[in-house]
């Protein structure tokens, strides 16, 4: 046991550490700001072997390794947004859409895996990048600062993601959503939150229509969560008595 | 009227719209659909012993099938199928290894409670901790799906390994041959139509008799729909909560003791993953419950479907070459087709109604 602990042990134990942290920090800074707009995603897992599938086909077949990070990143969107129209304007239930998702990840990649591929394959791996003076550090610098790009950019975006969730009005409005999809649809803002406009109007199509809009802010017509068409009324904000809502409304005209 | 009609008939045009998809998907395989469809039909159901293969492979998705049907009629998600097989799956191996020289008509009814008994546990933990502790059931029930492979792994490599895989050294993860006596006697000489088949169907009628024609069933129902209207009636939201969890993972549990006592080898096998014992039951159970309208007497078809899926599959993958990961691919489709089809069915009510033509019709009355 005691040899365990020494010191190129530890090294090798922190510096795998992250490099196995970086998809789980990638996945659950994704998953941190769907679940900040109120949108449980069970189906991460399908999605990360979707793409993990086309970026390592992508490789096999052009050996770009910087266009399989792309095609992953693509995949993952298009997945992201498939999702999206399921949960929020098909208005189906998140938990169960987000195992339909998994089931259907876990699916296609193997099928297209056995399809296209067969055996595994040995593919080249991202280089790893050392940052100048930082990765010169005895020991500390080899566990952390001699990663590839993809860790690098998983950790750089932890602050990026905070900032834009906590200092930005996108991130405002997303966290607004989350928070309570019906009072944000009856204020301002085109939540599309769960159990949010579906109901405010009798089918899609119109609802779609008369949809309130995030765009400017102010210059929307609000709708009351029940019935289509009534007049705006800013009023309806404070009727919920909450004084934090007021930065909700800052004028009302008719669009 | 039109309710029940579109009722019926939006979920099946959702899953038409799904097999279409897996048409697509076989047309970009390079593969004729109809060979395809031929192929699969063949496999699931071409000659006796195929459609017993096919009803053996859909009995856990019946049980585990109705054990969801109980939860979502509570308004629980259990999404903790996997888990609770394989703890009910993990009891029952014990109790069989622990008495292995009770006569058969003890040991197969007692292999199956236990079984009961194990899945039932893993349910009610999370059950529990929804009711008491407001612990969101979806992740505490997908975090112990986790726990319960791990814990599979461990008891397989370890405590219960087969001793002669240690004598041997090949370390395979299994347990030693079980009991003869605790294996489910077949119905069928010549199939592999065990009695799980029956004892599924059982469940599953038994599973609807609980929730539409006794008390117990009627709270759980009413929890279910409103738990502020079942609290105000009196009725023990938290009891009933941990209740309908623990029942549902009952049924899962026998699907794990099924699996195990069911299968050709008459021993537990893993290979590290949660789907190689379970075979996804615990996930594609949720897809049949939900194709069955999440009632435990359409599960019994739907899972049949679903099983009849996964042989033809395998026939599908041996006539045409297509992987047979083609129908775990179509049953993620026919999930999302059908869950999503759900509010469409809603909209569609309210257009008609607003439409003028079917403005007399009373149940489409109070909705818009």
């Amino acid at each position: 046991m005691g040899e365990f602990f020494t010191l190129s042990v530890l090294v090798a134990t922190a510096a795998s550490a992250i490099r196995l942290a970086t998809p789980y920090l990638l996945a659950s800074l994704g998953e941190t700001v769907g679940q900040r707009s109120g949108v449980l995603n069970l189906g991460v897992d399908g999605v990360m072997l979707l793409s993990a599938f086309f970026s390592y086909w992508t490789v096999l077949e052009t050996g770009n390794l910087w266009l399989a990070v792309l095609v992953g990143l693509v995949v993952g969107l298009v997945m992201g947004l498939l999702y999206g129209v399921i949960t929020v304007f098909l208005n189906a239930t998140q938990g169960i859409s987000g195992i339909g998702i998994f089931i259907f990840g876990l699916g296609l990649s193997d099928l297209l895996f056995r399809q296209l591929v067969g055996t595994p394959k040995p593919v080249r791996r991202l280089p790893n990048v050392d940052i100048p003076l930082l990765s010169d550090i005895p020991h500390l610098g080899e566990a952390l600062f001699q990663r590839n790009l993809l860790t690098y950019l998983a950790f750089l975006l932890v602050p990026v993601t905070a900032l834009l969730l906590t200092r930005t009005t996108f991130g405002l409005n997303i966290r607004s959503v989350g928070d309570n999809p019906r009072r944000l649809t009856a204020s301002v803002c085109r939540s599309n939150g769960p159990g949010s406009w579906p109901y405010s109007s009798a089918t899609p199509w119109r609802a779609w229509r008369e949809r309130p809009s995030c765009s400017s802010w102010g210059s929307s017509s609000p709708t009351s969560h029940r019935g289509s068409g009534s007049s705006p009324s800013p009023s309806s904000t404070s009727a919920h008595g909450d004084p934090s809502a007021s930065w909700e409304v800052h004028s009302s005209t008719a669009s | 009227m039109i309710k029940g009609v579109l009722g019926a008939l939006v979920p099946l045009l959702a899953a038409l719209a799904a097999f279409a998809f897996g048409a697509m998907m076989l047309v970009t395989l390079g593969a004729s659909p109809l060979a395809g469809l031929d192929a699969m039909l063949d496999g699931a159901f071409g000659s006796g012993s195929r459609i017993a293969a096919t009803a053996v492979k859909a009995t856990p998705l019946i049980l585990v099938g109705a054990g969801i049907t109980i939860a979502f009629r509570t308004s629980v998600i259990n999404i903790g199928g996997e888990g609770q097989i394989i703890a009910g799956a993990l009891l029952s191996t014990v109790v069989a290894l622990s008495f292995p020289n009770l006569p058969a008509f003890i040991l197969v009814p007692l292999v199956l409670l236990s079984g009961a008994v194990g899945g039932g546990i893993l349910g009610a933990v999370p059950g529990a901790l929804k009711a008491y502790a407001s612990v969101n059931e979806i992740l505490s029930t997908i975090m112990l799906n986790l726990v319960m492979v791990q814990f599979m792994n461990f008891l397989l490599r370890g405590p219960l390994i087969d001793p002669f895989e240690l004598e041997a050294g090949t370390r395979i993860p299994q347990t030693q041959r079980l009991s003869d006596n605790a294996t489910l006697p077949t119905l069928l000489d010549g199939t592999r139509l065990h009695i799980g088949v029956p004892v599924a169907i059982c469940a599953a009628v038994g599973a609807y008799l609980i929730l539409w024609r006794t008390p117990t069933g009627f709270r759980l129902r009413a929890v279910g729909y409103s738990p502020e209207a079942a609290r105000a009636a009196g009725i023990s939201v938290k009891r009933n909560i941990t209740l309908a969890m623990t029942l549902s993972g009952s049924l899962g549990g026998i699907a794990g003791a099924i699996l195990v006592f069911g299968s050709e080898g008459q021993r537990m096998v893993t290979d590290g993953s949660a789907a190689g014992f379970t075979g996804s039951a615990g996930f594609n159970g949720i897809v049949a419950a939900l194709f069955g309208g999440l009632h435990p007497l359409w599960t019994i078809p739907s899972a049949m479907l679903f099983g009849a899926l996964l042989t033809g599959a395998t026939q599908l993958q041996r006539v045409l070459q297509v992987p047979a990961a083609l129908a775990v691919a179509l049953n993620g489709i026919i999930v999302i087709f059908v869950i999503s089809s759900t509010p469409v069915r809603g909209w569609l009510q309210r257009s008609l109604a607003d439409s003028g033509l079917f403005n007399r019709s009373s149940d489409t009355a109070g909705m818009d």
